[in-house]
This record gives C-alpha cells, structure tokens and sequence, in this order.
C-alpha cells in the first residue's frame, strides 16, 4: 500500500518478478447523480418542464428508469463526485494463505458508508479480489444515485484499448 | 442470459432462477447427504443442511452461512463441486466466532486431520451507521482432496484462533 492520491485514490503497488511487473493502482469510490424525482417523468415534471422545449436526452431521460444494464447519470450533472470518505487508518490483516487490505468508507455527515475489502493471495492466481459493502445509498435530497468502483492504473500503464470481464462465471470476454 | 438489458426481463429472471433454486435444493441435499454418508459414515439429518450463498458465479470463494448459528460448538460444512469454469482454492466460512480449528476429511486415511486456516474479524456497518464484526475463515481446498466433495468439520476452541492484524496510516 501506497498512500491516497490528491483525487482520492487509495493507492496500491502490485510487485510480479515473473512477469517483470511493477505497477501502481488506485481504487476509489465515485457516485453519479440520477435526474431529481421531479424530471423523472414529462407528467410530474410540472413547470418549467415543458416538454416542447426539453432536448431529447431530458425527454429521453425523464421517459426511461435506469435498469440492470442502463446506467445514465443526470443531464444537467453527469460527473462522478467523491462517495463518502475513507478514513486514514487501514486495517491490515495477514495470514498464512491470505493478506486483506480493509478500507472504512465513513461520512456520517453525508450518511455515506462502505466497506472495502482488498484481497490477495497466492490461492487466488494472481486474482486481486475487491469486495465492497456498501450501506444502504441515502436518498432523502430526492435523488438516485449510482456508486461505482474505480481503478485508476499509473505508471503510464497502456491497456492498447483493451479490457476484460467476466461473462456470467463461464470466461473472460474482451471488449 | 441474453435479454436481461431491460429491468423486468432481469427481475423475470432472477424469480425464475429464485424458483429453480428452491426446487431443486431438496434434491440436492438428498444426494449430498448420501454422498457423505458414503464417504466418511456420516448421517446428515433431514434439514441440517444449509445452502451456502453461491449466487454470484464470479465469487473466488463460496460463503457458508453457519455465522447465524453461536450455540453449536460442532459443525460440519460440505462444499459440493465447483460447477463454473475458475476452480475455487479458497473457501470462505462466516464463523460465528473466532475460535474454531478446522479438520479435514482425508479420503486416503478416511479420517478428519486438522489443517491450518486463517481467521480475520471483520468489520461491517449496519445501517443506522452502527459497527458490528464477524469472523471469516480461509481454507485452502488445492492439493488436499481430489474428490469432487470436500468435508469440513469445524470444533470449537478454548483460545481464539484470529489472524493478526495492524493498523497502517496511508498518509504517513
């Protein structure tokens, strides 16, 4: 373990002799704001939502709920802001099979908190297992929010375009 | 699963598969006890058998609910073949509390032999924003068992068996 970047990326260093790597990595925790209830639909929207004069992602936004796989963040606010935040002390657990990284998530002001969990072992082939608890998202300003996990790579890491995730437990697609 | 984009071919799903789950677990449990009975002599009484949360197919550990249980100082996990294509090494069992030392069921030697684990406390937050722990164990399965049935059995201890563990501060 690194430190936290000035974005707030907790920061990791992954060490492969075999392989030759030698690799920084930060993992945070980002929300996106969904449309406030009032735009989520052109009836409710009331005034100064006349649908003659919305763009057609507002109309499109207010028509449609986010699902399994739509993930569409406001249109007047579509960028990620900081979850909650992780306190300065990690827990550091190491076994004979296993070493755990816990990371606390705790804005009690904002009620924001999470839980996250980084693990690695050598049982785990070459598998770095993140595992995060999230409480339950508070939404008392009237306002859906998506969470997300981020993984920022440094040390110009170059992916060539490239990633992979795992298809229903079956193998690893690339996309 | 294709079709699942839209949230109530998803949800469809998930009920159905919820379903199939239910219907089946019976059976299962049926056939498992017979298979434990035939390895290690072991009579599983109907209903002792609990399913362990296996619901997220990427998981690289199987989570076994016996956490729930602080009064048994006996129990008996039984993890079944891994179905999916990444083999597990891992098995992750919520303990009820730190103390307990596992044994394994060897069926070369046909008896239980006690092998080392990890055991972490961990943290969670309930949802008021409370703390609350448990106990995790690991047990590596690799290079133990060849069957495609793995037996645990885990007693309870005098001492607690808890991993060390350390408070590191990023920022210094």
């Amino acid at each position: 373990m690194q430190g936290v970047s000035e974005k707030g990326e907790v920061l990791f260093k992954y060490l492969n002799k075999a392989q030759g790597l030698d690799q920084i990595f930060g993992v945070n925790l980002k929300k996106y704001l969904a449309a406030k209830d009032a735009e989520l639909s052109v009836e409710k929207a009331g005034d100064g939502a006349n649908p003659l004069i919305m763009t057609e992602y507002e109309k499109m936004q207010a028509q449609t709920a986010e699902g399994a796989y739509i993930f569409m963040p406001a249109w007047d606010d579509p960028l990620p802001k900081q979850f909650s935040k992780v306190k300065e002390d990690v827990i550091y657990q190491r076994g004979k099979f296993l070493e755990q990284w816990t990371l606390i998530y705790d804005d009690a002001k904002a009620n924001e908190r999470a839980v996250l969990r980084v693990r690695f072992s050598e049982f785990l082939q070459e598998i770095i297992e993140f595992d995060v608890e999230l409480n339950p998202i508070p939404i008392d300003d009237g306002r859906g929010k998506d969470v997300t996990v981020n993984f920022k790579f440094f040390n110009g890491f170059d992916a060539k375009g490239k990633f992979w995730t795992d298809s229903n437990g079956l193998e690893m697609q690339d996309r | 699963m294709a079709g699942t984009s839209t949230q109530y071919v998803a949800d469809d799903y998930a009920f159905r598969m919820y379903k199939a789950f239910n219907t089946s677990r019976p059976e299962f449990t049926k056939d498992i006890a017979k298979i434990v009975k035939k390895m290690a002599n072991i009579d599983i009484k109907d209903g002792a058998l609990r399913q362990c949360r296996e619901f997220m197919m990427n998981d690289t550990v199987v989570d076994c609910p016996i956490e729930q249980d602080k009064t048994s100082k006996e129990f008996l996990v039984v993890v079944h073949s891994q179905q999916t294509q990444q083999r597990r090494h891992l098995l992750r069992i919520l303990l009820p509390t730190s103390n307990y030392r596992a044994f394994l069921w060897n069926q070369l030697k046909s008896e239980f032999i006690a092998v080392e684990a990890d055991i972490f406390e961990q943290k969670h937050f309930d949802k008021k924003g409370g703390a609350f722990s448990d106990s995790v164990m690991y047990l590596p399965t690799d290079n133990l068992t060849t069957d495609e049935i793995v037996i645990v059995k885990l007693l309870k201890t005098e001492s607690s068996q808890e991993t060390n563990r350390a408070m590191i501060n990023p920022a210094t």
